[in-house]
C-alpha cells in the first residue's frame, strides 16, 4: 500500500486541476473531483485526510471542506464555480473565514497558482513563510497554518511513521541474524535455544502489531471516490507532486 | 450495542432545540438519516455537515445509529472501521455518563472565531483589547483540543508511538546476549577439548 511520508513537504509546483466537472448547483457535488485534484490534502496546511480520520473512511464527517477562494459572503455569484472551489481542512476554512484576497499591499496566496514550496518551508512541524515574503506571512496568518491542532497532527504523523519505518527497515535482517545466533546454540544449549526462540517470537509479534499502525496513514483513503462529475474523468491518481512523496510498503 | 437507555439519554442531550441555532443546533436522527442517504436539500446538507464538523456527539450518533445500526457494522465497514466506530460510541457513552455531556470544545472555539469576526468588523477602539483577550482564549482552547487529540490518537494506536524504537533496542539487547552465550559456549567447548 501507498502511505504518506512522515512529513508532507510544500510542493514545488502549484496544485493543477485535472478534473473538469459538469457545472453543479451546490459546490459539495464537486467533492469527489476536489478530493482527487488536491490529493486528499489541504493545499494550505498540507494536512491529509488521514491526519483527521486515521485511515478510516471519513467522507461526510466534516473534517474537510470546500473552500471558496472568492468567499461566498463577498460574491455569491462564484460559489458554484469549480475553479473557485478548493479542497481545505475544516481548520483552514474556519480560520480564513472571509479574509479578503488583498490586505494592505499584500495578497492571499492561491495554491492553484503558486508553488507552496516557493513561499513556505517545512520547519519541524511548522510551516515557515519564506523570509521577507509578505504575501506568505499574510496567508500564514489568515489560514493559521500553525494552529496547534495542525501542529499536533503533523507531529504525530512524523513520530509514528518515522518510528515504524525505522522498524520496518531494521526488522527483516535483524530477526534473521537473531535466528542464526539461536541456531548456533541449538545443539549445545537447548534451554538457551528455547528461551531465545521465545523472545524472538515475542519481538516478531510486537513488531508486526506496531507496523500495522502504518495503515493509519494511507495516501489514498479507503473511501476514495471511483466516480465523479467529469464527463470524461481523468485517471484517479494523486497529483504528481504529492505522489512523489508517498512510500510504497508491504505490511 | 445501542441500548434504549442510551438513546433516550442521548436524545435528551442532543435535543435539537437545546443546542442553539445554525451550526450549533444538534441534528435529529431523521436529519442524520436523510443526510446519510443524501436526501437533504443542498443548503440543509451543508448545514448538517457544518454541525458534524463541530460536534463529536452527533458524529458518533451518525456513525453508530445511522450508518451501522444493527450490529452489522463489520459487514458494512470492515473490522477496523467497526472498531473505530465502537470506540467513538464508547467515548460518546462515557461523555453521557458524566451527566450532561462534556463541553463541546470545538463549538467553543467556533464561538471565539465568531466573536473575533464581529469585533474585527465593528472596529471600535475598545475592541482591540477584547480581540487580544479572545485570541488568547482561542489559543488556549486550540492547545487543549490538540492535547485531547494527541491522547485520543495514541490510545487508538496498536502500539505506543515509540514502539519501533523500543523493539529495536530490545532486539539489540537480545543479540548481545545471544552473542555472549555463543562465545561462552565456544570457549567452554574449547576448554573441554583441551
Amino acid at each position: 500500500m501507498k502511505i504518506l511520508s512522515p512529513q508532507t513537504l510544500p510542493p514545488k509546483e502549484p496544485a493543477r486541476r485535472r478534473h473538469r466537472p459538469r457545472p453543479a448547483k451546490g459546490w459539495s457535488r464537486y467533492r469527489p473531483c476536489l478530493r482527487w485534484d488536491f490529493g486528499f490534502t489541504c493545499p494550505f496546511c498540507l494536512l491529509h485526510e488521514a491526519d483527521f480520520y486515521g485511515g478510516q473512511p471519513g467522507e461526510g464527517l466534516g473534517g474537510t471542506t470546500v473552500e471558496h477562494w472568492i468567499p461566498r459572503s463577498t460574491d455569491p455569484e462564484h460559489q458554484d464555480e469549480y475553479e473557485n472551489c478548493l479542497y481545505a481542512c475544516r481548520f483552514c476554512n474556519r480560520s480564513r473565514s472571509a479574509t479578503p484576497l488583498w490586505g494592505d499591499g499584500v495578497r492571499l496566496l492561491d495554491p492553484t497558482r503558486v508553488a507552496w514550496g516557493d513561499h513556505f518551508a517545512a520547519a519541524g512541524e511548522f510551516l515557515a513563510p519564506a523570509p521577507g515574503d509578505a504575501d506568505a506571512t499574510y496567508t500564514h496568518r489568515a489560514y493559521e497554518l500553525d494552529d496547534p491542532r495542525k501542529v499536533v497532527r503533523r507531529r504525530l504523523r512524523r513520530e509514528v511513521v518515522t518510528d515504524r519505518l525505522a522498524l520496518l527497515q531494521f526488522l527483516g535482517g535483524e530477526i534473521e541474524a537473531l535466528l542464526n545466533l539461536a541456531a548456533v546454540l541449538r545443539e549445545r544449549n537447548a534451554e538457551a535455544f528455547g528461551e531465545a526462540l521465545w523472545e524472538i517470537r515475542q519481538l516478531w509479534h510486537e513488531a508486526r502489531r506496531a507496523l500495522k499502525d502504518l495503515g493509519r496513514f494511507p495516501a489514498i483513503p479507503s473511501d476514495a471516490p471511483e466516480a465523479c462529475r467529469c464527463p470524461e474523468p481523468p485517471p484517479f491518481r494523486l497529483p504528481p507532486a504529492l505522489e512523489a512523496q508517498t512510500l510504497e510498503i508491504d505490511i | 450495542m445501542l441500548e434504549r437507555s442510551d438513546v433516550s439519554q442521548a436524545l435528551r442531550i442532543l435535543d435539537p432545540h437545546e443546542g442553539g441555532t445554525g451550526p450549533f443546533r444538534h441534528c435529529t436522527l431523521v436529519e442524520l438519516e436523510a443526510y446519510h442517504r443524501q436526501l437533504l436539500a443542498e443548503e440543509e446538507h451543508e448545514e448538517v455537515a457544518d454541525h458534524l464538523s463541530l460536534c463529536g456527539s452527533c458524529s458518533a450518533l451518525l456513525l453508530y445509529a445511522v450508518i451501522a445500526p444493527d450490529g452489522g457494522e463489520e459487514a458494512i465497514l470492515g473490522e477496523d472501521a467497526a472498531a473505530e466506530i465502537r470506540g467513538a460510541w464508547h467515548r460518546f457513552r462515557a461523555s453521557l455518563a458524566k451527566g450532561n455531556g462534556s463541553p463541546d470544545l470545538e463549538a467553543e472555539i467556533d464561538r471565539c472565531y465568531e466573536e473575533l469576526l464581529d469585533l474585527t468588523r465593528s472596529r471600535t477602539p475598545e475592541g482591540s483589547d477584547a480581540i487580544d483577550r479572545i485570541f488568547a482564549r482561542l489559543r488556549t482552547l486550540q492547545h487543549r483540543e490538540a492535547a485531547g487529540y494527541r491522547q485520543q490518537f495514541e490510545s487508538n494506536l496498536r502500539m505506543p508511538p515509540n514502539a519501533g524504537a523500543r523493539i529495536i533496542a530490545r532486539a539489540g539487547a537480545l543479540r548481545e546476549k545471544l552473542e555472549d552465550l555463543v562465545a561462552s559456549d565456544l570457549a567452554a567447548q574449547r576448554a573441554g577439548a583441551t
